[in-house]
């Protein structure tokens, strides 16, 4: 492949992207909006043509390799894999029946537009994409605000080369503009931030370069170096301006009382300790300050001292303080990107190359294309760099994610790796791709569009392709590559065959809000107000915790001597509650300093909408079913023994449920990462470590899972949506077919229903149980057809 | 839908399926490294448990006492069964162990935060945000295979949602099998379903899956049947035993503790028993920002009586010397005592013990300053303390394997063993 050595950018193009407060106000309340939000671009877009073309290509190299296109699927395989590729579940039955049932000629197309307009779908599936594209972990305090400004910027199908723009040049505060998490991600990596960055936009593995000459392509370190150059001198840790002026005024007051006490000598020196003195009553120059001052070095030490004493009897007062302001601001670290002037980067001292030495200043340069007016400005030199990077006409931005996409939809990318465009990268299918990219600049990087195209393509609905694909080896695109569902697919699936509304059903919302609103409460509280006042009350935090060190000194004492007489559990229950007086402590300090919470809760908040906005947005129907649900009661004629094994079973099975649905929500509403053991990790689920860390490799853990876990009682149990509908059909042969056609979206083969039915014969209803639990452990539920 | 460098990886992963796969040779993304400078040891010890006290364990509190210093606190020391090795006061079991222990107080380090002192510590790597370096475990399995193929080769014990001991950039069969809770073992490893009925409903599904298996079986849909097979085989193996405590008497139980870190050190136990390669078994709280003294006695009695049951088990069995027991942590804490009467963290110098696996025994390596701020004599980086238990595993040092992006990676980075610790 040649990568075109310039490009060119036109300056007229360049579009601003205002970014900082003043844009997004109040984005998160706009973020609530989304649900409701419809995506209006390119909803009359007709991708007719382009599909067409598309499938001309693909029609034309499969003739050239004298091979033949696939089979065209049934209705029912391109329902579910339609369902599965745009909103990351399969459907429901109702959802399923509307479009199977469906006449119309054009209900293909339809279908597609309808899952794309499906806002709250398609942002949990697409969400998913991102997260592992950029590492989003939820445990982190920090990332709060920035993926739920990335769902909203997904929501809003916010065009791709904006939505990039947006995060390299985020920048200020996180709640004024959330995309500075992209940056905050990587704190204290900025070298690391630049080579995911590459990687991830334009498809270029630069992270061999950091320490040398790339060894397999053309990159040398000094490409490497002028590109982080652009964003390296930047911190990400700041954010509380207040907690360096508690320092400074605290010093100040200690400082103050040194020379109170040393008394009116104007131009006494500061001195530390004793040593100190000597040392200055030494030095030749102290005779000329003492003849100033008028003082004989006797006076001279004597007032020293004075000040000394005064000095650290304050900074003995005041350790109490600096005790206190760890716990206060730590919860808000990590809350703003800024530019440090004073960070340029250097060489390393290892550089080895001609054309520099070691530790030499670094300017900004482009790795290729045109280069950059230097600028001195940070902010601007981010901003017209972003522009670089997001031109449409840079070679890899856009080829870069119509790869990514069609890989997306299809199972298998134009290039492979998706992510490591080389000189020796083979691209079997160059007019393809050509076409692809200029058709993403037509629909000006509108994601949803371009999406919308590869989905009706006849390439979309072939049989997936049959034989081996051998990695490495070019794939031919006779039909897309057959797929196990990702870890949030068949978590999603799951849900959506237990609850229903699933995809607005976000039971963790709620919480996730008002912890948003908490940090941003702690965070006004602690710098929100003028310093005046904020010290004073972190004074007061320091003498609640000043009172507290004689507590804490007895109990020591106590819990030491109850040790020492082997009285161990004396010593463990006060150690329990030294523990709890140290939180109470904490407690009441928190109390004082944080004024904008009350009670732990945000004050304020009628601003943060955790209430009647957010519950037009949620799924009453799933919150009824889980408060309502109850075990049934045993059928009629059982005697008393067959009647308690019954209950017993029955009461087990609910317990099951109860205890599956508790948890269950789309996975964009849980952590991500999960927790180990969770079923999303034990599928693959990425750690959100690196890019693109999820697998869909098969394991043992994940079989024993599905063998023996609670999902298929879950499933079928008679609260469940569909073992309410299983309890309301009349026949046999109707369950069958409700079963089928929830896991997989199809009737029942004949064959397959003689064969169940065979089992009903001989072990009735149990043959329902163990349906839905044989379908939901082959592998026609996993593998996408 | 998205894998990690899937293209590269797939051919591996479908070849060697999941962790009861097949083994994957050493040299899998076909790189043999440089000749190791230093020979691969002799006779090397053939399993690791791996105890991590996560927070930052305490140096001068535990194992490396400064009796009559001011930064000592109120804590106080006690004679080990060995002369000149005294041990804090909370240790008494241990004290009666240190005949097999080999206390390293000379752990240097610069990485001072939680989480980069723990990958250091676990990867001799810096951590990077762009690639994830794999664990000792990871290593050992990779170099050395499995013992036994019917359970995983490494195993994690810890509550952490993300851990550093991890299968790193290797395929995701080297991904250590994580189990939370000790008591529960390996989650959904048995049937609550009477056996006729579980193998009728296993028939049913293949018979089921025929029709789709007959157009559709390339790698991956094979691959998750042999998992299938795997998984029931396991079910049905003695070896499953191995995950449940519950097996063991009232007697050992007590004498690990019952709290998640002795019981943890009690399914290692175990789990070394039915040839594990390597476990791990993390336990946390060792982060004593404030009440440091009154926080270490529980934390010390805990680890105490779990790892000296855990020695004496391994001694009992036969496997002390064919296992490398490591306790270790991510950096020791500030010899200074804070405002809140705690230590903070400290990498500077630190102390952690070794045992078994051709380890000397009654043994203290290196030496620090009078108050414990420094080491004086003998200081150990994380690199060569690694490289030091990846020797005592027989791991060639110096041998290179290239991560999918290529770039060369070895078992501890640019670490060199410490040879004065064997035997």
């Amino acid at each position: 492949m040649n990568l075109q050595t310039s490009f060119s950018v036109d300056s007229s193009n360049l579009r601003t992207y205002p970014v900082g407060s003043s844009n997004i106000p109040c984005w998160f309340v706009f973020f609530l909006g989304v649900i409701l939000f419809a995506w209006p671009a390119a909803a009359d877009y007709n991708p007719g043509p382009a599909a067409e073309k598309i499938d001309q290509f693909i029609a034309a190299h499969l003739t050239e390799q004298k091979l033949e296109a696939s089979p065209e699927i049934s209705d029912e395989q391109f329902l579910r894999r339609t369902f599965l590729a745009i909103i990351g579940r399969i459907p429901t039955i109702e959802e399923a029946n509307a479009f199977l049932e469906s006449k119309a000629s054009d209900k293909h197309s339809a279908l597609i537009q309808q899952l794309l307009a499906n806002d709250a779908g398609y942002t949990a599936h697409h969400y998913q994409f991102w997260a592992d594209l950029l590492r989003i972990p939820t445990v982190n305090h920090w990332s709060l605000e920035y993926r739920l400004w990335v769902q909203e910027q997904i929501a809003a199908n916010v065009r791709y080369d904006e939505f990039v723009r947006k995060l390299v040049t985020g920048h200020g505060l996180v709640f004024d503009n959330p995309a500075g998490g992209y940056y905050i991600r990587d704190t204290g990596m900025p070298l690391d931030n630049m080579s995911n960055t590459v990687r991830v936009f334009l498809g270029t593995r630069l992270e061999c370069a950091q320490c040398h000459d790339h060894p397999f392509d053309k990159w040398t370190q000094m490409d490497y170096f002028k590109m982080a150059a652009f964003t390296y001198g930047f911190d990400h840790r700041g954010g509380n301006r207040h907690r360096s002026g508690i320092h400074n005024a605290l010093r100040e007051e200690e400082r103050a009382a040194y020379f109170e006490a040393v008394g009116e000598a104007k131009k006494f020196p500061y001195l530390k300790n004793e040593d100190q003195i000597d040392k200055f009553l030494k030095k030749d120059s102290s005779k000329k300050t003492l003849g100033q001052q008028q003082l004989t070095e006797a006076q001279f030490r004597e007032r020293g001292l004075r000040g000394i004493k005064a000095r650290t009897a304050l900074e003995e007062h005041n350790e109490a303080i600096y005790g206190s302001i760890g716990g206060l601001y730590n919860s808000t670290t990590y809350l703003e990107v800024r530019h440090l002037s004073e960070t340029d980067l250097h060489l390393p001292h290892d550089y080895q190359y001609d054309d520099a030495k070691p530790h030499d200043l670094v300017p900004p340069g482009t790795m290729f294309g045109d280069d950059i007016s230097p600028q001195a400005d940070p902010a601007a030199r981010k901003k017209a760099y972003a522009t670089w990077l997001t031109d449409s006409e840079n070679p890899r931005f856009t080829r870069v994610i119509v790869n990514r996409l069609w890989k997306r939809a299809f199972g298998v990318g134009i290039f492979e790796p998706v992510d490591d465009l080389t000189e020796h990268t083979v691209i079997t299918q160059p007019e393809l791709l050509g076409y692809l990219e200029n058709l993403m600049r037509e629909l000006d990087f509108d994601i949803r569009a371009f999406q919308k195209v590869l989905f009706n393509t006849e390439l979309f609905r072939r049989e997936k392709f049959r034989g081996e694909h051998v990695p490495g080896m070019p794939f031919r695109f006779s039909g897309p590559l057959m797929e196990r569902m990702s870890a949030e697919q068949i978590w999603d699936s799951i849900g959506t065959l237990v609850l229903p509304e699933i995809d607005t059903h976000a039971p963790n919302r709620p919480k996730l809000l008002s912890r948003l609103a908490e940090k941003r409460a702690v965070y006004n509280s602690l710098n929100g107000y003028p310093l005046a006042e904020v010290l004073p009350r972190v004074k007061a935090a320091g003498d609640l915790r000043r009172e507290f060190y004689a507590t804490q000194a007895a109990f020591s004492k106590r819990i030491t001597a109850a040790y020492d007489d082997g009285k161990s559990d004396i010593a463990k229950q006060l150690t329990a509650e030294l523990k709890e007086k140290t939180r109470k402590v904490d407690q009441r300090s928190k109390a004082i300093v944080l004024v904008d919470l009350k009670g732990g809760l945000p004050a304020d908040s009628g601003m943060m909408m955790t209430g009647n906005s957010l519950a037009s947005s949620e799924s009453a129907a799933a919150n009824d079913i889980i408060r309502n649900s109850k075990p049934r009661n045993a059928p009629e004629g059982l005697d008393k023994d067959e009647r308690k094994r019954w209950d017993d079973r029955e009461k087990k099975q609910f317990q099951l449920f109860r205890d599956s649905v508790k948890g269950l929500a789309r996975a964009v509403d849980l952590d991500s990462p999960a927790r180990t053991g969770h079923f999303l990790r034990v599928f693959g689920q990425s750690d959100r470590e690196v890019i693109e860390n999820a697998v869909a490799n098969s394991s043992v853990p994940q079989s024993l899972y599905l063998l023996n876990g609670p999902l298929s009682v879950a499933i079928h149990n008679s609260n469940s949506v569909l073992g309410s509908q299983l309890e309301s059909a009349s026949t046999t042969e109707e369950k069958v077919e409700l079963v089928y056609r929830a896991l997989f979206s199809r009737k029942p083969t004949k064959r397959e229903s003689t064969r169940i039915l065979t089992e009903y014969e001989k072990y009735g209803e149990e043959a329902i149980e163990d349906l839905v639990w044989v379908l939901l452990n082959s592998r026609q539920f996993l593998f996408i057809q | 839908m998205n894998k990690t460098d899937f293209n590269r990886r797939r051919f591996l992963e479908l070849a060697a399926g999941s962790f009861l796969g097949v083994n994957v040779s050493s040299d899998a993304f076909g790189a043999a490294g440089d000749k190791s400078s230093l020979p691969p040891r002799v006779g090397p010890a053939k399993q690791l448990i791996y105890l991590y006290m996560a927070g930052g364990m305490s140096h001068i509190d535990t194992f490396d006492l400064k009796t009559g210093h001011k930064n000592q606190g109120s804590t106080r020391s006690i004679n080990t069964n060995v002369d000149g090795i005294r041990v804090t006061s909370h240790l008494p079991s241990l004290a009666k162990h240190a005949d097999k222990l080999c206390v390293v107080n000379s752990l240097t380090s610069t990485a001072g935060d939680h989480e980069k002192g723990n990958y250091f510590m676990h990867t001799s790597y810096d951590q990077r945000a762009t690639i994830r370096h794999p664990g000792l475990g990871a290593w050992h399995q990779k170099m050395q295979g499995k013992l036994n193929p019917t359970l995983p080769a490494s195993v994690f014990v810890g509550k952490e949602s993300r851990f550093h001991g991890s299968g790193g950039f290797f395929e995701p069969e080297f991904e250590p099998l994580a189990i939370n809770d000790p008591k529960s073992g390996l989650k959904h490893a048995r049937t609550s379903e009477k056996k006729e009925r579980f193998q009728r409903r296993l028939d049913l599904t293949n018979d089921l899956d025929a029709e789709f298996l007959e157009r559709y079986h390339s790698k991956p849909i094979r691959a998750h049947g042999e998992m299938y097979a795997d998984a029931v085989r396991l079910m049905e193996s003695p070896d499953l035993e191995a995950f449940s405590i519950n097996k063991e008497d009232d007697k050992t139980r007590q004498r690990y503790g019952s709290d998640p870190f002795g019981e943890g050190c009690l399914l290692a136990r175990r789990l070394i028993e039915r040839d594990v390669r390597t476990v791990e078994v993390s336990f946390t709280g060792w982060d004593t920002h404030s009440n440091n003294f009154t926080s270490m006695p529980l934390l010390c009695q805990t680890m105490d009586r779990a790892v000296a049951a855990l020695l004496d088990d391994l001694k009992r069995i036969g496997k002390l010397d064919d296992t490398v027991v490591v306790l270790t942590t991510e950096f020791g804490r500030t010899p200074i005592v804070n405002q809140n009467v705690g230590r903070d963290h400290y990498p500077k110098a630190f102390t952690s013990v070794l045992a078994g696996g051709g380890f000397k025994g009654g043994y203290v390596h290196g030496k620090t300053s009078e108050g414990g701020e420094e080491v004086i004599e003998n200081p150990l980086t994380i690199p060569d303390f690694n490289a030091t238990i990846a020797y005592a595993l027989g791991i060639p040092i110096d041998q290179i394997l290239y991560s999918p992006s290529k770039r060369p990676f070895t078992v501890a980075h640019k670490g060199k063993p410490e040879l004065a610790l064997f035997t």
